[in-house]
């Protein structure tokens, strides 16, 4: 045991160090989750909560604009601020301050003129029943249109969307306003309520359920961020892991100790040990800026999971796959350039593919199918079914799995490469 | 009393047509100085690599004061050894180096702390135990990983080149350092290609070529027999002036 424990020390003596070495494995992803997460925030919101900014720059005097912005906001699609009368630089600004990535401009008099156009249709419409004579007067109005900016960052389905709910909103007035000239012409007052509420047709209720039952609802920008940085932290313990694993071969250091009285295997279990340690203080490290420093950087908190021993063991467990991962590079690299090089690509191109960097539900399908062969995918599923479903430890037993199947295998390539470079 | 006996001992390595080491018989005594030369690629490393325990030989057998490698760690608690390379960890300190292997060598907490004062005071690092060997000069590296080589009292001491690129004050130092050893019992195993420092220091001399002994008595008896006045001299008689790498 005192040798286990002088081991401990040594390998936290080298790691303490090791500045760069702790740069990379807890700086740098501190930096990534909260640059990431500011930079993703406003996409997850509009992809999650389907709410986006719209500014309304009313040009109209008419009180059917109040009725019609109300329309828009009940849609449940947007999330509307209101400018009076401004220039379209004025508008512009004001819409680049509340991050509106629609403009919706209604000229002046539009709704007059709208008024003009339905009061025309009632009339043709009174002709064709035979209510009224017929009218040899034409009547021409102002080609009038409602008009919409779009951020260039809107893909072309949001902007079918929107055009979509716009155009239903409009509808809908079109309809009331016609129904309320036709009751007018014919009983020359006006509609009352009652009436005009069983003359509108309902909204068609669509009944929702998702297709998988069991699957992953979509994450917000912080429960994506914060455990994907996190994973990347613990893989990126490859440079300072590997590295020291590399220098201690080279040096001499590790055949020197093979010829001591002491069992090898103490060694590397003395890395794995402190190395873990620290991965689980990498996730309590940014787990809690998630849960306390984002909320006041304006972004969403970490909500933490129901079962926090499920949190632990996806933690552990990925966390032993990291370290596991980090000691094969390290013990078949013959130099250090090569243990960080392969180490920091392969990390970098596994975190890509495990949906680190665009998460996987933003991904193309064939990339969808190819991020399963990533421990970064399995890891993160396990995160997101803690997080998002509150699954307990029984229900992530498919997530780590994997990753546990992944251990043992890599365990196996480190015993089997000691064995064959004659170190243990 | 034999400290170290190899019997016919041969090693070949894997995918190599020859055996690098051919059928090596020594008997070297307690408190011996013995030096072991030879031209590059003549064998010396394998040699001090099968008698580690780092190789085991295809063929032969080897002792140290009558226990064979495979009682492991037995035989290991028999010797020390100083590699050529500096085999430690250069972001710590001399001190906690030492106790790190210490550990290894299967010292308590008392006997790592009595060591490291003993051997830091001795070789001049006293003053400079907390500071990272990084920071040291080539001279004072060599002599913790001497420090190192030392720390369990071995009754057999593997040195390999144990001098190389330090200056005179330290290669006097440690010259002295094993010279004081011998003086207490232990058998030291010397390869080096500084010839001059190994005549000061060995009292016994074996010259390897081909992976073969061609040479091994008293540093004396070999320098009569062959009519030389230096160890240089005789080394370049046995082996030749070729280049051998």
């Amino acid at each position: 045991m005192y040798l286990f424990w002088i081991s401990i020390k040594k390998e936290f003596i080298q790691l303490s160090r090791d500045r760069v070495g702790l740069l990379l494995m807890f700086v740098m992803p501190v930096l990534l989750a909260v640059v990431m997460t500011a930079l993703q925030n406003s996409v997850y919101r509009m992809v999650n909560e389907n709410r986006i900014n719209m500014l309304v720059c009313n040009n109209d005097t008419s009180g059917q604009t109040l009725t019609f912005v109300g329309a828009l906001k009940n849609s449940g699609m947007f999330s509307i601020q209101v400018a009076k009368d401004k220039s379209t630089a004025e508008t512009e600004k004001i819409a680049e301050e509340n991050d509106a990535l629609v403009i919706l401009t209604i000229p002046q008099g539009y709704f007059y003129n709208l008024q003009k156009q339905v009061a025309q249709r009632s009339a043709i419409a009174m002709q064709g029943f035979g209510l009224k004579e017929q009218d040899s007067a034409v009547i021409t109005f102002d080609s009038m249109q409602l008009q919409l900016m779009f951020n260039p960052v809107l893909q072309e389905t949001y902007r079918y969307s929107i055009k979509a709910s716009v155009n239903g909103v409009m509808q809908v007035m079109q309809n009331r306003m016609m129904i309320d000239q036709l009751y007018r012409s014919i009983n020359g007052e006006e509609i009352p309520q009652d009436v005009a509420q069983k003359l509108m047709p309902d909204a068609i209720s669509i009944n929702e359920s998702t297709v998988h039952a069991g699957s992953i609802p979509n994450p917000n920008s912080t429960q994506h961020n914060i455990p994907a940085w996190t994973l990347f932290a613990m893989f990126f313990s490859v440079i300072s892991l590997g590295s020291n694993m590399v220098r201690e071969k080279v040096s001499g250091s590790f055949l020197r100790l093979k010829i001591m009285p002491s069992s090898l295997s103490v060694l590397i279990l003395s890395k794995q040990v402190l190395f873990l340690a620290v991965t689980l203080f990498q996730t309590v490290l940014i787990f809690s800026i998630g849960r306390w420093v984002f909320p006041l950087l304006n972004l969403p908190a970490l909500n933490l999971p129901s079962s926090y021993l499920a949190l632990f063991v996806v933690s552990f467990i990925s966390g032993w796959c990291a370290i596991s991962y980090a000691l094969c590079v390290g013990i078949i690299a013959q130099t250090q350039e090569q243990a960080n090089g392969f180490g920091a690509a392969s990390i970098i191109i596994l975190a890509a593919l495990g949906g680190i960097f665009v998460p996987g539900f933003a991904m193309p399908e064939l990339f969808k199918q190819v991020s399963y062969i990533s421990p970064f995918k399995w890891a993160l599923d396990g995160f997101y079914n803690v997080f998002l479903l509150n699954h307990s430890l029984s229900k992530i037993f498919l997530n780590i799995l994997p990753l546990l199947a992944l251990i043992i295998i890599l365990q196996i390539i480190i015993y089997l490469t000691l064995k064959r470079k004659n170190l243990i | 009393m034999t400290a170290l006996s190899l019997s016919q001992v041969s090693y070949q390595y894997p995918d190599t047509d020859l055996p690098v080491v051919k059928d090596v018989t020594l008997q070297i005594s307690s408190g011996m100085r013995f030096g072991l030369f030879g031209p590059n690629g003549a064998g010396k490393t394998t040699l001090m690599s099968l008698m580690t325990g780092i190789l085991t030989p295809q063929k032969g057998e080897i002792k140290i004061n009558d226990i064979t490698p495979a009682d492991t760690m037995k035989y290991r608690r028999q010797f020390g050894y100083v590699p050529q390379d500096f085999a430690f960890y250069p972001e710590l300190t001399p001190a906690e180096n030492l106790e790190f292997f210490g550990a290894w060598l299967g010292l308590d907490d008392k006997q790592i702390k009595q060591q490291t004062h003993h051997l830091l005071s001795r070789f001049g690092l006293w003053d400079v135990r907390n500071k990272a060997v990084s920071k040291f000069s080539g001279g004072m590296k060599r002599r913790v990983n001497i420090a190192i080589g030392v720390m369990n009292n071995p009754s057999v001491l593997f040195l390999d080149e144990p001098t190389t690129g330090v200056d005179v004050q330290s290669r006097i130092a440690i010259t002295e350092f094993l010279l004081e050893l011998s003086l207490q019992g232990t058998t030291l195993i010397y390869t080096s290609h500084q010839l001059k420092e190994a005549e000061a220091l060995c009292d016994y001399i074996a010259l390897i070529d081909d992976g073969k002994i061609i040479a091994c008595n008293t540093l004396s008896h070999l320098l009569e027999k062959d009519h030389v006045a230096t160890l240089e001299d005789l080394f370049l008689k046995l082996t030749g002036k070729d280049y051998r790498d």
